[in-house]
């Protein structure tokens, strides 16, 4: 592998290593709180239904607008969330970890 | 020079020395070659994790950890340890944590992993370079603050604050602050280690050229020492030889040289005896000759007068044959012209003699005339008989006329009878003119030849003049010459007499010679000669 004519190897390297950091930080667990963000605006209205129908519990509001805070199963939540539609992201207090602990699901 | 030599081969470096110069560069290559080694086996060990935690997370684990790993083992792979190579190791050593952090979410021990992020970096130490640690630092402080400003509560739920960030970013700034010490460190002492293993190998290559240089300027030394006392010998020998050489050269000369000496002496004896001969005998010579040349004067003086009186003879002679020839010229001259008037007269009967052809050519014409004159008288006396009496009187005429054509023809005949013997006279006339006129040229030629002799007897007594006057010079000068001879043998007898005198002392010179070169050569056949 031969040098660049200019250092474009680092700074692609840090995007990848953001976006990987970013990426494992938002990651949704298995079980767990979950943040759903509904890709179209018509489609926050039937996140708690999704939800609901998954057996997650709601926990809130999201940071994002139409977004929900959810504690629930990964799985049983993809399962109801048809592509694209509704993206599942990791809730907060998900990236370092605490001592803070959800409820049993539903 | 072996103690030199012992104390060279332990300070020399191993022949592995070499490769240490470069070991930085070696420790960076397998660095780098161990973190694409570490980033794969923790990404199979974090998969192993998940496995056994059944956290179901090996998507994330596996996408990310070859996404992060690609750089870092292309960099092994192409064998670069260059700085951008070490840099990118860095963000293996924030994301591999991060995967762990990841890995145990949710776990008790989630927070514990965070401890390997300074292990991470700690681990980069092995490159030699804080580039990649200040990589990894400021990845995770990017990741956290970034989380910070995107979403606080996500970093430290419940508790998350600037100031926890604050304290994490100062522990992992801190840890960043004295790897990078330590890496500079580090780098400077192989950089050091470096120069001086560099200048050590220097000094050991000079100290080893320094030996080679000393051990051929010994090596020199010896064979110079071994040329000089090769050469001291030879040119003892060399010595012993030229002085025998020389000695028997001497010897040889010194024989040659009294042979020569001695066969020089001899000649000079032997023509010292012949000179003193051929001077006596000369001597004798000259004085024959002095008085032969007295005698010689003598006789030429006479023959000088003899000769001046023959030329007083001939000079008389010569005035002679000068007058004999004055008259011959000038019989010459009247035989010349007694010629000319004997060629006129000749030319004059000539001319005489064709006057009288042509008065016989008249005397035909007149006969012919009267011929004619006669037949016309015949044929008036007939034609006046034709006429009768009227041609009486011309009858008369005409026998007038007839008588006179027989006149004519007498007279005729008369005048030719005389032109026969004129021509007669002058055909004689003419005949002896010729045998004058011949007579004549006869004496002509007879005075042209006696001129001709003449003059050449007068050149011839002119040359026997001269001739006579040159014998007499010439005499006179045999003279003086015999004259000359005469003193001259004189002289001779007086030189070989000296010649006498200096060949005798020639002869004592001779001998004198030959003693000196007995004793010449009797010092140089010595050996004091040859020590000389």
């Amino acid at each position: 592998m031969r040098r660049t004519p200019f250092p474009i190897l680092i700074p692609l390297q840090a995007v990848v290593a953001v976006l990987a950091v970013l990426g494992l930080a938002l990651w949704p667990p298995a079980k767990g709180a979950i943040l759903l963000i509904p890709m179209l605006q018509n489609n926050a209205a039937s996140l708690v239904p999704l939800a609901r129908a998954s057996g997650a519990l709601l926990v809130g509001n999201g940071p994002l607008p139409g977004s929900l805070v959810v504690l629930g199963d990964r799985a049983r939540l993809l399962r109801r969330v048809r592509a694209w539609n509704v993206i599942l992201l990791s809730a907060p207090a998900a990236g370092c970890g605490d001592d803070r602990r959800f409820g049993t699901p539903a | 020079m072996t103690r030199l030599s012992a104390t060279l081969a332990r300070f020399r470096p191993h022949p592995s020395a070499q490769p240490t110069l470069d070991s930085l560069e070696t420790m960076r290559r397998r660095g780098v070659q161990l973190w694409a080694l570490i980033g794969w086996v923790s990404l199979a060990l974090l998969l192993v994790g998940n496995a056994i935690l059944h956290t179901g997370v090996w998507l994330p684990l596996l996408v990310i950890g070859t996404l992060v790993n690609i750089g870092p083992t292309m960099m092994a792979l192409a064998g670069r340890h260059d700085s951008e190579a070490r840099t990118l190791i860095g963000a293996s050593a924030a994301v591999i944590p991060a995967m762990l952090v990841f890995l145990l979410k949710g776990h008790p021990w989630q927070m514990d992993a965070h401890m390997y992020f300074f292990v991470g970096m700690a681990a980069l130490v092995v490159l030699a370079d804080w580039r990649p640690i200040a990589f990894a630092t400021v990845l995770t402080a990017c990741h956290h603050i970034s989380l910070e400003w995107f979403a606080p509560e996500w970093v430290f739920s419940g508790t998350g604050n600037v100031g926890r960030i604050l304290f994490h970013v100062v522990a992992v700034g801190l840890q960043f602050g004295v790897l990078a010490a330590l890496t500079v460190q580090l780098e400077r002492l192989f950089l050091g280690q470096q120069a001086a293993l560099r200048r050590s190998h220097e000094l050991t290559e000079a100290a080893e050229e320094g030996q080679r240089q000393t051990e051929r300027a010994m090596e020199l030394a010896r064979l110079a020492e071994a040329d000089a006392a090769r050469e001291r010998r030879e040119r003892a020998e060399q010595a012993t030889r030229i002085a025998q050489a020389r000695r028997a050269e001497l010897v040889g000369i010194a024989n040659e040289f009294e042979r020569s000496v001695t066969s020089v002496i001899k000649a000079i004896g032997e023509a010292t005896e012949r000179l003193e001969q051929a001077a006596v005998q000369l001597e004798d010579i000259t004085q024959s000759t002095t008085a032969e040349a007295d005698q010689v004067a003598a006789g030429a003086g006479r023959a000088a007068s003899d000769i001046a009186q023959v030329a007083s003879s001939i000079r008389t002679l010569s005035e002679s044959v000068q007058t004999i020839a004055i008259a011959a010229d000038r019989q010459s001259v009247l035989t010349e012209t007694a010629s000319s008037e004997a060629k006129r007269s000749v030319q004059t009967v000539a001319m005489l003699e064709e006057h009288a052809v042509q008065i016989e050519g008249f005397l035909a014409d007149i006969r012919k005339i009267a011929a004619q004159t006669n037949l016309l008288a015949l044929n008036a006396t007939i034609e006046a008989a034709r006429a009768g009496d009227a041609g009486r009187g011309f009858a008369v005429v005409a026998g007038e006329v007839k008588t006179l054509s027989a006149d004519t023809t007498r007279a005729s005949d008369r005048i030719g009878s005389l032109i026969s013997g004129i021509r007669e006279g002058v055909a004689d006339t003419s005949d002896k003119l010729r045998s004058v006129n011949g007579a004549i040229g006869q004496v002509s030629l007879a005075a042209s030849g006696i001129a001709t002799a003449v003059a050449e007897q007068r050149h011839t007594a002119q040359d026997v003049d001269a001739c006579a006057a040159r014998a007499a010079t010439t005499a006179d000068e045999v003279e003086r010459r015999i004259a000359d001879v005469a003193h001259a043998g004189g002289k001779a007898t007086s030189l070989s007499a000296s010649v006498t005198r200096s060949a005798a002392d020639l002869s004592v010179s001779a001998r004198d010679l030959l003693s000196s070169t007995d004793r010449f050569v009797s010092f140089l056949q010595s050996d004091h000669a040859v020590a000389a």
